[in-house]
């Protein structure tokens, strides 16, 4: 039916990303990679599907709710530490990836105009790529990974620049040089608005009003969300990009005490868009062209994996960064960005360069997602491969001594639910000695407690891996929510912790009692034999 | 983005007006989207048509893997009796009053099926924010809000070929009994592989996308609408421990999606007159008429007590998001005109914005004393001296069981049936009631009995014993919560914290489990 082609289109796109998911799991390729194969296939090699306004709307959501999250993730503290690092290194990476293209491409024997077009589409690295890969790995807290957001958000700031001179060009040979001051005073006038305004709101509208409607937990969310798309949308109408405007919006949320619930809840969300963005990545690609052009087109895609990540090795060290922050860095930016085939396909229209040329860029594209995707998710293992032979010294790289030990929470005391149950438990525990941690989804709930809180819904498997479930001597819960009670004690037997569910009535006790918990916590149980006691002291019964 | 940001918009504003007002969101967010489409905001309304049906699909889907028959417990003879009755009972009204409207047999069928359903999210929210979940009556609720969402899920593949004869619904019907199988599929194969590789959030999110779109394929290919598929799909994948994790991860799907699918239905309805404003009020009134009724005699039929069997009737008299997804999936093939969906969707806002209004205390006990069956039950004479029960559950078997070795008599009120029988076959004087209720207590001798003790599972109904007898006659309540207790105490009552007891008693375990056995090694 017509009427239902978005669903179907949508639906074919999934179940083609299920596939080659399914395939690449197999083959511990990433889960980008597969995405983006299900859209070629999907789209350039066997023509099934193309991509429609609404789907292109959907996968755009994908970037701005996963910069969203980035932002939600962030403190104000952790961006000024890495400012400084993230402008001057972002700088000389784009400088010198810019300067290293364009002659790369003279070489080839490309002439002014489309050299320095490709000079702009390898500047940039891919910030979903990156940013998925990064979240993926939990590493966005980390200092490699804090920098690598930064030096994407810097060529954010530098995409608003190219994009005001593209919009000034009358043609492949003119520049119209008072509209490009205007787009960039424009631009700076924006910025300087934009930021304006998300202080004033962060400071004065949005704490009084999410607290307030976070009584209603699905309000917290769409708040939130509303939020997010307004302040993108202030940021269009001000000229900059959606996905800075997004990441400002997530900023500003990032301070308030409902971040960590609304990080859960905003992660699903982030999760099928972007899947919808990389399928529809790959149905856009057009490759057929670059064949001819295939020798160039892979020197360039060598030149980006190699110059950019050896630009962050050579930089970061000089700036008291260690060799491991250095090499990991540079791993994870070694690729081209999305808005390079946006800016090439801008560059087309604008007679700069011709439809091979943007075949080319897309190819590379291609090629610099899947390989760098490796690169990042096993930078871990390729940095302690290199490191003995200390790679980086010759710049003055230092390494840093081997983390101690995780001292993190082991053999503590999971509390869920801080009703009088709860918070009766916290107190009897800790006064008995033990470490406890206090779980639930209200922060006010949280605030007053003198013990280690986490914040969200025990469901979610973020929260179990804040509450450090897999070391936990004990579970209990608190809760008289039969659904939240079956799966926690579901997951405790799954981590091999014993349990201590609260059953508040009989079938609730059935249910548990088949799951299999280690012990229940029968409040009307106890209460009535309180009661007994209560009616003994009064002679009712006897004693 | 304009458009999606204007949805979260009205989404964010009806949102605010539910908490300002505690009213459902979902009549502010219907009436805020007739709004919006009249109003030509939307500039994209293909975009928002597309966005609607992707709504619709998830909705269906989080609504099926919720349908976990072990929430309703002992109560699912009752659920299906009161269910079955409110259905039939409410589908022909509407499709009378239709007929009585001028409407044509197409459009009353629709109407007649949209009236049917209760709404689960109004219903359950509802029981929540009153901690009536696991009461019996509020199982037995949850039950016929299961029951209703698979009658209109399985009814609208049939309805929907009515008009191309009895061979195309019987194909109709084919295909729904072939993704039923589908369902029985997944559940035996496919979820215990799933749960068995252990995959990410990401992965796992992709999986069950894959079983919804999949099933939503098939549901194409053999002709069935595509939302009962989805329903199916989410049914397929609603088995413990499954469905809670794919709860956590579709939940904010759900409510992102739900939110933008009641904040666009008005690009799909005709902004109504007054006529259609009017016909939309009858079958409201016919709704929040009828089933009270129709539920607080059945309810009683399966067992329910006076109070109940009313505040059941009164929780489901509205109609449901389902009746807007049947109203829409009709529209879609042509079945029924904006106008008719326009009905649908004002009945709906009409409803849920009575409801709230209707389950309050002070209409609940009005209603009560107009109950027909409510026979007293009176004692052949008011007990004096005597220990007073409110509740004969299980907390009250051992204090009837040392009662019986003491000098006083113990009175118990009980309003399930089925305990009053068993205790009076124990020899225990019961009275079957409210313990609620100032009358009976009065009449079973609250004002001169040795001591009350309550077990009501709120004790807030307790302010007329309270404010009665509290200065003559102990009253031990039991509470759970300290704020609870605080109430009580105020009020001339001895709270019993059944919370304490059972951090005490915890903790006694947990000792004993730390004490090292004697010739092992001691505890960590």
């Amino acid at each position: 039916m017509a009427e239902f082609k978005l669903l179907n289109s949508l639906g074919i796109m999934l179940l083609a990303a299920l596939g080659t998911t399914v395939v690449a799991r197999s083959l511990r390729v990433p889960n980008i990679v597969a995405y983006i194969v299900a859209g070629l296939l999907l789209g350039p090699t066997f023509g099934v599907l193309e991509v429609t306004h609404t789907i292109e709307l959907i996968a755009e959501f994908g970037i701005i709710l996963l910069l969203f999250l980035v932002g939600l993730e962030l403190s104000l503290a952790k961006i000024k530490e890495v400012g400084t690092t993230a402008f001057v290194t972002g700088g000389v990476q784009m400088g010198g990836t810019a300067l290293g293209g364009g002659l790369l491409a003279g070489l080839f024997g490309y002439g002014v105009a489309e050299s320095v077009a490709v000079a702009v589409a390898v500047m940039f690295s891919s910030t979903v790529v990156v940013v998925k890969l990064l979240e993926k790995r939990g590493d966005l807290g980390a200092k490699y990974g804090q920098i690598a957001v930064g030096v994407l958000l810097v060529q954010d700031l530098v995409v608003v620049l190219v994009l005001t001179f593209v919009a000034g060009l009358a043609g492949p040979d003119e520049l119209v040089w008072t509209d490009v001051a205007w787009g960039l005073g424009q631009a700076f006038v924006g910025m300087a608005l934009l930021g304006a305004a998300i202080v004033a709101a962060a400071r004065y509208v949005l704490p009084a009003a999410i607290q307030w409607i976070s009584q209603m937990s699905e309000g917290l969310f769409i708040w939130s969300l509303f939020w997010c798309f307004l302040v993108v949308l202030g940021a269009e109408a001000l000229h900059l990009s959606p996905e800075l405007g997004a990441f400002l919006a997530g900023i500003a949320m990032a301070q308030l005490p409902q971040c960590h619930e609304l990080r859960h809840r905003v992660h699903p969300l982030v999760n099928f868009f972007v899947i919808v963005f990389f399928v529809s990545l790959g149905l856009q690609m057009e490759l057929g062209a670059a064949l001819g052009r295939w020798p160039f087109a892979l020197t360039l895609a060598a030149f980006v994996m190699v110059v950019k990540p050896l630009l962050f090795f050579a930089v970061l060290p000089q700036l008291g960064h260690s060799e491991e922050t250095a090499v990991r860095t540079g791993l994870s930016l070694a690729q081209i960005s999305e808005f390079s085939l946006i800016f090439g396909a801008l560059a087309l229209s604008s007679g700069l360069i011709d439809e091979t040329l943007l075949s080319v860029i897309t190819l590379v594209g291609l090629v610099t997602f899947a390989l760098s995707s490796f690169l990042l998710l096993y930078s871990d293992r390729l940095y302690s491969a290199v490191k003995p032979y200390r790679p980086l010294a010759w710049l003055g790289a230092t390494q840093e001594p081997p983390e101690p030990p995780d001292d993190g929470l082991r053999d503590h005391v999971i509390v869920v639910g801080m009703n009088t149950l709860g918070r009766c438990l916290v107190d009897r525990l800790v006064a008995a000695g033990e470490t406890v941690v206090a779980v639930d989804t209200d922060p006010e709930k949280l605030a007053p407690l003198q013990v280690r809180t986490v914040h969200g819904s025990a469901v979610h498997g973020a929260v179990r891996e804040a509450m450090h479930l897999d070391t936990a001597q004990l579970l209990v819960s608190a809760l008289s929510i039969e659904e939240t009670n079956n799966l926690l004690a579901y997951h405790a037997r799954q981590a091999g912790v014993p349990c201590s569910i609260h059953a508040f009535d009989r079938t609730s006790e059935d249910s548990l009692r088949t799951i299999g918990v280690d012990h229940l916590i029968r409040s009307k149980h106890e209460g009535a034999r309180t009661l007994l006691r209560e009616l003994q002291s009064r002679e009712v019964l006897a004693s | 983005m304009i458009e999606l940001t204007v949805l979260l918009g009205l989404a964010a504003a009806g949102m605010g007006l539910s908490q300002w007002t505690q009213f459902p969101a979902i009549p502010f967010l219907l009436v805020g989207s007739l709004g919006l489409s009249a109003t030509g905001v939307v500039g994209d309304p293909q975009f928002v048509e597309d966005v609607l049906f992707l709504s619709v699909s998830v909705l269906l889907f989080v609504v099926g893997t919720d349908l976990s028959p072990q929430r309703v417990g002992p109560f699912k003879s009752a659920a299906l009796r009161i269910g079955l009755f409110q259905f039939v009972g409410l589908a022909a009204a509407g499709v009378g009053l239709a007929l009585g409207l001028s409407y044509g047999l197409t459009d009353a069928l629709y109407l007649g099926l949209a009236l049917a359903a209760s709404s689960t999210i109004v219903g359950v929210r509802l029981l929540q924010h009153r901690q009536q979940m696991f009461e019996p009556f509020g199982r037995t609720v949850v039950g016929v809000l299961l029951l209703q969402d698979v009658l209109v899920v399985l009814l609208l593949p049939v309805l929907i070929r009515f008009p191309d004869g009895p061979v195309a619904m019987l194909w109709s019907l084919g295909g729904t009994v072939l993704l039923l199988g589908g369902v029985a599929l997944v559940m035996k194969a496919v979820v215990p592989f799933l749960l068995e590789r252990n995959l990410d959030a990401e992965t796992q999110l992709l999986a069950v996308l894959g079983v919804l779109f999949g099933f939503m394929g098939v549901a194409e290919w053999v002709e069935v609408p595509q939302f009962a598929a989805a329903f199916l799909a989410g049914v397929s994948l609603s088995g413990f421990p499954f469905s809670g994790i794919v709860h956590s991860e579709m939940q904010p799907l759900h409510d992102f999606f739900s939110a933008i699918f009641f904040a666009s239905l008005g690009v799909a309805a005709s902004l109504p007159n007054w006529s259609l404003v009017g016909h939309a009020a009858l079958f409201a009134g016919a709704v929040l008429l009828l089933t009270p009724l129709l539920v607080a005699v059945v309810g009683e039929w399966a067992g329910l007590v006076a109070r109940p069997a009313v505040e059941s009737g009164l929780l489901l008299s509205q109609t449901s998001e389902l009746s807007l997804v049947v109203g829409l999936q009709a529209l879609v093939v042509g079945q029924i005109t904006g106008d008719v969906f326009a009905v649908i969707v004002l009945a709906t806002v009409f409803t849920m914005i009575v409801t709230p209004l209707l389950t309050n205390d002070t209409v609940v006990w009005e209603l009560v004393r107009w109950h027909p069956s409510r026979r007293p039950d009176p004692l052949p004479e008011v007990p004096s001296g005597h220990v007073l029960l409110l509740g004969g559950g299980r907390s009250t078997r051992p204090i009837l069981r040392l009662l019986r070795e003491s000098d006083y008599e113990a009175v118990v009120i009980e309003e399930d049936p089925a305990v009053v029988n068993r205790l009076r076959e124990q020899g225990v004087t019961c009275v079957r009631g409210d313990g609620a209720d100032l009358s009976v207590l009065l009449a079973t001798g609250a004002a001169q009995a040795k001591i009350i003790v309550s077990t009501l599972r709120t004790p807030t109904v307790l302010g007329d014993l309270l404010h009665y007898v509290g200065d003559t006659v102990p009253i031990l309540v039991r509470v759970f919560e300290d704020g609870e207790a605080d109430w009580v105490e105020a009020r001339g009552g001895t709270p019993v914290r059944f919370s304490h007891a059972a951090a005490n008693a915890f903790m006694t375990w947990f000792v004993q489990e730390q004490a090292p056995v004697p010739g092992t090694d001691p505890p960590r």
